[in-house]
């Protein structure tokens, strides 16, 4: 699914998105609700900042000893009967996955959401190997079916409104039109049950992977993730590495955490913890279990001075009160992760040179990292990129002249002074120049400057 | 808490979580409950593995083996969290995980005795885990069209609760 990266057009894609209106109008409304409700759930949590402060320090000594819990969850997989595998990055994960499919003749798979799919995009590659994979989570399907790559990581089809998925499904399902969001789910349930029940294989993403069981944890809420992983005899499960929680104690942590924050839900309609494959006596559970680990990047990640990105367990509570996000939408980023959480991780995953107008997407506001809840110092390692994207040399030469001027201006009181004076006498003729460029909407300077009130 | 009022706070979020719930005082009102549940004459499926499955089927007319095909899914479930209003389903005895989830319709029947009152007294009792284990909070549910809440997308769209003593 994924698309070619255009991160780096950051600046028009946000232009175009800010330009159409009924995004604009699907982006407040969903964020505007997405807020009151998580406003609300957090309400009736009595230590939510221990509870936090809990979460944070089991993510950090996740990452701390990651090899360690590595090691242990691949042995406690394997031993319930799980194969794990290690994928050093997108491309290999992808060439393993589409063997182990093609090795076994499936034609079809039933497929849960999985934001780490998207980011190596394993759908374009599978379909190309001959594959049908067939996206199960409502807001999945339907951007499967128009073609398009999720805006949101919890709400993938968060851009759209009920009028376009009304159409979308009479268009490709010659279903009649509705915009009822319940008989457009009835309708995708129908759809969606017999390919479930025809399908050779499920493949699923993992919210977390515990090192003590062995287990894997998907929070949701459709059932779909249930289907993918219990019903096909072959499951293929495919999660990040730093997923992992040392044991099933750590869960209730982030069960009261992680549903919270991401859709202001006290717990999920379904929390599956699946734990290698089916032992004798047991009626269900697939009978062959591949766990993917990839890494594409997080060891890098790791050993810099960003590591603490790895914490993120994936919620949206960030771009939920991003006001950039909230203004230019996901699909601006030019990538599978947007948003704060996104900016960052982008950054850290693809390189500056991919990605470099990401770090200015940001008012530093620092709304995000009031709500995340394990957390990740979003405005500090914003800073950090900042920091490196000048010093790896992405600023355009405009931006350096500038910025050279700016500098021995300041550093001199004198030509400070005089830059004052001529800047509030030309003032008129510079907003004409300007025009709706940024320094055309700001305000005059003032007759007494701030440095000259001071005593 | 006492056990009086780990049920009663079950009850409650369960209610929160859009399940139904009520509680039973024995066999005979635990079958009249499933008889209201149960549309006249729908296919039912349950594994009447244990005394209380076996006692709230009874009579019931449309029995099928297989919940593929069942309208709805009567059983006794492993255990109920009251922190939450969840109750859990495991493959466990033989059981399958998937007969909570296929039909359209779930009731769960759960002793006062199975209800942890947290999360963590819940996971302190699966030492082991079985191969599928479903912590299960109201019906299957939606909001990815417009954060519009839509019930029944791909497992049940009703789930009622039956408290026994």
């Amino acid at each position: 699914m994924s698309e070619e990266q255009t991160s780096r057009n950051f600046r028009a894609n946000s232009a175009a998105s800010i330009a159409d209106s009924s995004l604009r109008a699907a982006m407040k409304n969903a964020t505007d609700t997405f807020g009151t409700r998580r406003t609300a759930a957090f309400g009736a949590i009595p230590d939510l900042e221990a509870l936090r402060d809990k979460a944070s320090e089991v993510r950090m000594q996740v990452l701390d000893y990651l090899p360690q819990y590595l090691e242990k969850f691949t042995a406690n997989a394997t031993s319930a009967g799980a194969m794990v595998h290690r994928a050093h990055d997108a491309q290999s994960a992808k060439e393993l996955i589409g063997s182990i499919l093609k090795e076994r003749g499936v034609k079809m798979a039933a497929k849960g959401k999985s934001m780490v799919s998207e980011e190596i995009g394993l759908n374009a590659h599978l379909e190309a190997a001959g594959i049908e994979v067939v996206e199960t989570d409502l807001g999945e399907y339907i951007i499967q079916l128009e073609g398009e790559t999720p805006s949101h990581i919890i709400v993938p089809a968060i851009h759209k409104n009920r009028q376009q998925v009304g159409r979308l499904f009479a268009d490709r399902l010659g279903v009649p039109y509705s915009e009822d969001p319940q008989v457009l789910t009835k309708i995708a349930r129908k759809v969606m049950r017999e390919k479930f029940l025809a399908a050779d294989a499920g493949i699923s993403g993992a919210n977390f992977a515990i090192a003590e069981s062995g287990s894997l944890v998907l929070f949701t809420n459709e059932g779909n993730g249930r289907m993918v992983t219990s019903v096909p005899k072959l499951h293929i499960a495919i999660l990040s590495v730093e997923k992992l929680l040392p044991s099933l104690a750590d869960l209730p942590t982030f069960i009261r955490l992680l549903p919270r924050s991401a859709t202001g839900q006290a717990i999920t309609s379904y929390v599956s913890l699946i734990t290698g494959t089916r032992k004798p006596g047991e009626a269900t559970g697939a009978e062959e279990l591949h766990i993917v680990l990839l890494d594409n990047g997080r060891s890098e990640i790791l050993a810099g001075e960003c590591r603490e990105m790895l914490k993120c367990i994936r919620c949206g509570a960030c771009m939920n009160v991003c006001p950039v996000y909230r203004t230019v939408g996901g699909h601006a980023y030019g990538w599978t992760y947007p948003g704060p959480m996104g900016m960052v991780l982008t950054t850290l995953l693809t390189g500056m040179e991919k990605s470099y107008p990401l770090v200015d997407a940001s008012t530093l506001c620092g709304a995000c990292v009031d709500v995340c809840p394990v957390r990740i110092p979003l405005v500090d390692l914003i800073l950090k990129l900042r920091g490196r994207r000048i010093s790896e040399g992405f600023s355009s030469s405009r931006e350096k002249l500038g910025m050279r001027f700016f500098g021995a201006a300041v550093k001199n009181p004198v030509i400070f002074y005089w830059l004052e004076r001529v800047s509030r006498l030309f003032w008129p003729v510079i907003q004409k120049l300007s025009g709706k460029n940024v320094a055309g909407r700001l305000p005059e300077p003032s007759s007494k400057p701030f440095h000259r009130r001071m005593p | 808490m006492s056990r009086e009022e780990v049920v009663a706070v079950f009850m409650e979020r369960a209610a929160l979580a859009a399940a139904g719930a009520a509680q039973v005082a024995d066999d005979a009102a635990l079958r009249d409950a499933v008889a209201l549940l149960v549309h006249e004459g729908k296919p039912v499926y349950c594994p009447a593995l244990t005394a209380l499955e076996q006692a709230a089927v009874l009579g019931l007319a449309n029995r099928v083996e297989n919940y593929a095909v069942a309208d709805a899914t009567v059983e006794e479930v492993l255990a109920g969290i009251a922190e939450t209003g969840s109750i859990v389903c495991a493959s466990v005895a033989g059981r399958a995980v998937q007969a909570s989830l296929l039909p359209s319709h779930h009731i769960a029947i759960v002793p006062s005795w199975k209800i942890y009152a947290t999360l963590e007294e819940f996971f302190a009792s699966l030492t082991s885990p079985p191969t599928n284990v479903a912590i299960i909070t109201g019906p299957s549910r939606t909001a990815d069209i417009e954060l519009t809440l839509a019930i029944g997308v791909h497992g049940p769209e009703r789930l009622d609760i039956i408290v026994t003593p």
